[in-house]
């Protein structure tokens, strides 16, 4: 697949919030380097790492992650294709968290040499990956938020409400429709912080009332309104609106 | 490796795992139902009237275990007592 296909889902998610230039488009397509497959439950990169290159996903399902002395992981950020994981490491040089994959990855890489040069001729492109890191911030927020205040339920619900909401704006299916959430329920424990048998009681309830079909991996929001009441979710935070930036 | 299912039973109702966990044996079983009971207590005991509920762990051979959490609240020298 070309380049250009392969960052489809990025470009999409910056449209959403600016046009973008043909200009803009041509000059990050040839910023990219190899494209590249990682397995489920494998790492994109490692704590501690210095990486030369940055990490697009066009396929797949990822999470930021920390492991605690006593082995216990806590996922501190869930990226869907068109995510850029990796762009940190261009700045923060070495990495204070990983990047692992939840289900089989087609990442594209950008060498940090590369990142400097639009840095240095595209101005608004720069914002536009600024901005990138923004939303990212905005989601940790909105999780803080989530874990010190919301009930188990809330939580889970406000993630199954941001996650559809993410997954529309790459082009992957609406509220409606029957989604591939590639995570178990200890990875949804790890995600919330909550233990799998909370994570599996919660789950049920959501199920008992009516407001999810979770099969294997395969989830449908079955009453969005009332899901996203439960959750009191409010998209304000992931910035949908396209104006000059 | 045993597979181990934990029931929930509180306010809510009751909620029938269907999923389960692999686990070395009913110790460590025992040890996810204390973490899960720890993380439901904040939320359970703030509900108006909730004093208590309480996880069955089955795994077919060795149990049922149950684990439960509850609340008592007294008044040592009566509710009505005069000043």
């Amino acid at each position: 697949m070309a380049v250009a296909d392969e960052i489809s889902a990025f470009i999409r998610k910056l449209e959403r919030r600016d046009s973008i230039s043909s200009e803009e488009k041509a000059a990050l397509v040839a910023a990219a380097g190899s494209i590249e497959v990682f397995a489920a439950g494998a790492d994109l990169v490692r704590e501690g790492d210095r990486p030369v290159r940055s990490m697009l996903v066009a396929e797949g399902f990822t999470t930021r992650y920390r492991l605690m002395a006593d082995g216990t992981r806590q996922i501190t950020a869930i990226h869907l294709p068109g995510d850029f994981v990796d762009l940190h490491s261009f700045l923060l040089k070495t990495m204070d968290h990983a990047v692992g994959a939840l289900s089989t990855c087609r990442i594209v890489t950008f060498p940090h040499a590369n990142l400097k040069l639009i840095t240095q001729r595209y101005p608004h492109l720069t914002r536009m990956l600024w901005l990138m890191t923004l939303l990212d911030a905005a989601i940790h927020r909105e999780w803080i938020v989530a874990m010190g205040r919301r009930s188990s339920l809330e939580q889970l619900a406000h993630l199954l409400c941001e996650i559809f909401t993410r997954l529309s704006i790459v082009g992957l299916g609406d509220r409606n429709s029957e989604l591939i959430l590639p995570i178990n329920q200890t990875q949804l424990g790890d995600t919330l912080g909550l233990s799998t048998v909370h994570v599996n009681r919660t789950l049920q309830q959501l199920r008992a009332e009516k407001l999810i079909s979770w099969q294997g991996q395969t989830v449908r929001l079955l009453d969005w309104d009332r899901l996203a009441r439960i959750a009191q979710f409010d998209a304000a935070y992931l910035h949908l609106d396209a104006e000059p930036r | 490796m045993p597979h181990y299912y934990f029931d929930v039973h509180d306010k809510d109702g009751a909620f029938e795992d269907e999923v389960g966990l692999e686990l070395p044996n009913m110790d460590a079983a025992i040890t996810e139902a204390r973490r899960a009971l720890a993380d439901m207590t904040k939320e359970m005991l703030t509900g108006a009237g909730v004093q208590g509920f309480h996880i069955v762990i089955h795994d077919g051979v060795d149990g049922p275990v149950r684990l439960s959490v509850s609340l008592e609240t007294t008044w040592p020298n009566g509710k009505h007592h005069a000043g």
